[in-house]
């Protein structure tokens, strides 16, 4: 019996994508043919278990100290890792902070500034500034980033380079105020100057960052 | 940023909703966004390539090309439809400059102690991985894009910008070679970036040497 014509249709008919006449014909044929019966039971046991493959397993985020930020240690993958890998090469600099989600703040609040990536990247005379610099987790800037190892701004160093001595003054206390509807928890970031609400939900997303008044 | 009444709606946001939001310069919504995504995108991406760690920052860089392209997305297409085609192109780039260098994937045969069956095998996910990785890349994002990702023929045809037709040419082909390798039949170059079709039993060798 010659079955070739039907194969490609046995796997269409398993995606629910072959038009009702031919599926029909299909059927018809499939009743009196076993090897194409078993076609369409491997073509559909196989779709299934593609389905079902599972992710790469990822080592768990490693909880970061100032000795693991300089080590060269890959980002691990989360949403806030690729997040701020994301907003390090987009947008704003980067500077140590202790909690992941305050990154996600300092976007924001760079944003709201207007200040343009490349503005950002070279450190200021402003106190309390961005310096474009060490990145949570790892120190592996993406090969797409304009300021890696770009000597000709001044006072910028690339990522593996050893710490410099001005290091922004970072502290977080819990927010005891009104927390935005949604909020499990809040807390108050104070870097250097600048003084940011950050409220993040149940699984730790960041729901609401703004600016406190000074 | 003013907190406003609707900031935080009691259900989870549409992809288009999202977008709009995102657009409207709630840019908080992008990290929701890459929650959204980031798994199945890491899966497919590996799926694809075979390299955890690269896929990693494949990942990454499908990211960042969609936080670029975000402001200009029409909506033309399902957001997911073009989130999966701008990997699908981070994919591809990353193979064909990856083209030279070999993945060794193990003949069936060779592996210890290999599954008796098609049945038992299909259900060993790494030798299903292995399989997968054997095949021509076409076709093997296609039929990922299909039974991994749960596309239509219609959103893997705009995602890749391809015919329908040749959607389902392709996962068919996807299909039978991968049903070939499970048997134990097939494949001698196991080379994960090859775009040509694969023949004749044998060791996995370098076919463009190092």
């Amino acid at each position: 019996m010659d079955c070739d014509r039907f194969e490609e249709d046995i796997s269409a008919y398993v995606d629910g994508e072959l038009a009702p006449e031919r599926a029909a014909r299909l059927q018809d044929h499939l009743a009196t043919c076993e090897c194409c019966r078993e076609l369409r039971d491997r073509m559909m046991q196989l779709k299934t278990s593609i389905g079902d493959l599972p992710e790469p397993e990822i080592a768990p985020e490693e909880l970061w100290s100032p000795a693991t930020a300089v080590a060269p240690a890959r980002p691990r993958l989360t949403a806030l890792g690729i997040f701020a890998r994301v907003a390090a090469v987009t947008a704003v600099a980067a500077t140590s902070f202790v909690f992941g989600i305050v990154f996600m703040s300092v976007l924001q609040q760079s944003a709201q500034m207007g200040s343009s990536p490349v503005e950002l990247m070279a450190p200021t005379e402003e106190k309390g500034a961005p310096s474009g610099r060490d990145q949570i987790g790892a120190p592996a800037p993406p090969e797409e980033s304009t300021s890696r190892g770009d000597s000709s701004v001044p006072g910028y160093e690339t990522s593996s380079g050893p710490r410099s001595a001005a290091e922004p003054t970072v502290t977080v206390k819990p927010y005891a105020g009104a927390k935005p509807p949604g909020a499990a928890k809040a807390y108050v970031l104070t870097v250097d100057d600048t003084v940011l609400l950050i409220a993040i939900d149940r699984e730790g997303r960041v729901i609401a960052a703004r600016p406190l008044g000074r | 940023m003013k907190l406003k009444e609707n900031f935080f709606p009691s259900r989870e946001l549409f992809d288009g909703e999202l977008v709009a939001r995102f657009i409207e310069g709630e840019s908080f919504r992008f990290n929701e966004l890459v929650q959204r995504y980031s798994h199945r995108l890491l899966n497919f991406i590996y799926r694809v390539i075979g390299d955890r760690e690269r896929s990693e920052d494949l990942v990454q860089e499908t990211f960042i090309r969609v936080h670029r392209g975000l402001p200009g997305f029409e909506g033309r297409s399902a957001l997911s439809t073009w989130i999966y085609s701008i990997a699908a192109n981070v994919c591809r780039n990353f193979l064909a400059k990856r083209k030279n260098a070999t993945v060794l994937v193990p003949e069936i045969a060779d592996r210890p102690d290999p599954a008796p069956d098609f049945a038992a095998r299909v259900q060993d996910q790494a030798v299903l991985g292995d399989a997968l990785l054997s095949i021509p890349h076409d076709l093997r994002i296609c039929v990922l894009l299909s039974d991994l990702i749960g596309f239509s023929y219609e959103q893997i045809a705009q995602a890749l910008s391809i015919p329908v037709g040749t959607v389902k040419s392709r996962i068919f082909r996807a299909r039978k070679s991968l049903i070939d390798v499970l048997k134990g039949q097939a494949v001698g170059s196991g080379t994960a970036g090859d775009t040509s079709g694969s023949s004749g039993k044998g060791t996995p060798t370098d076919t463009t040497g190092s």
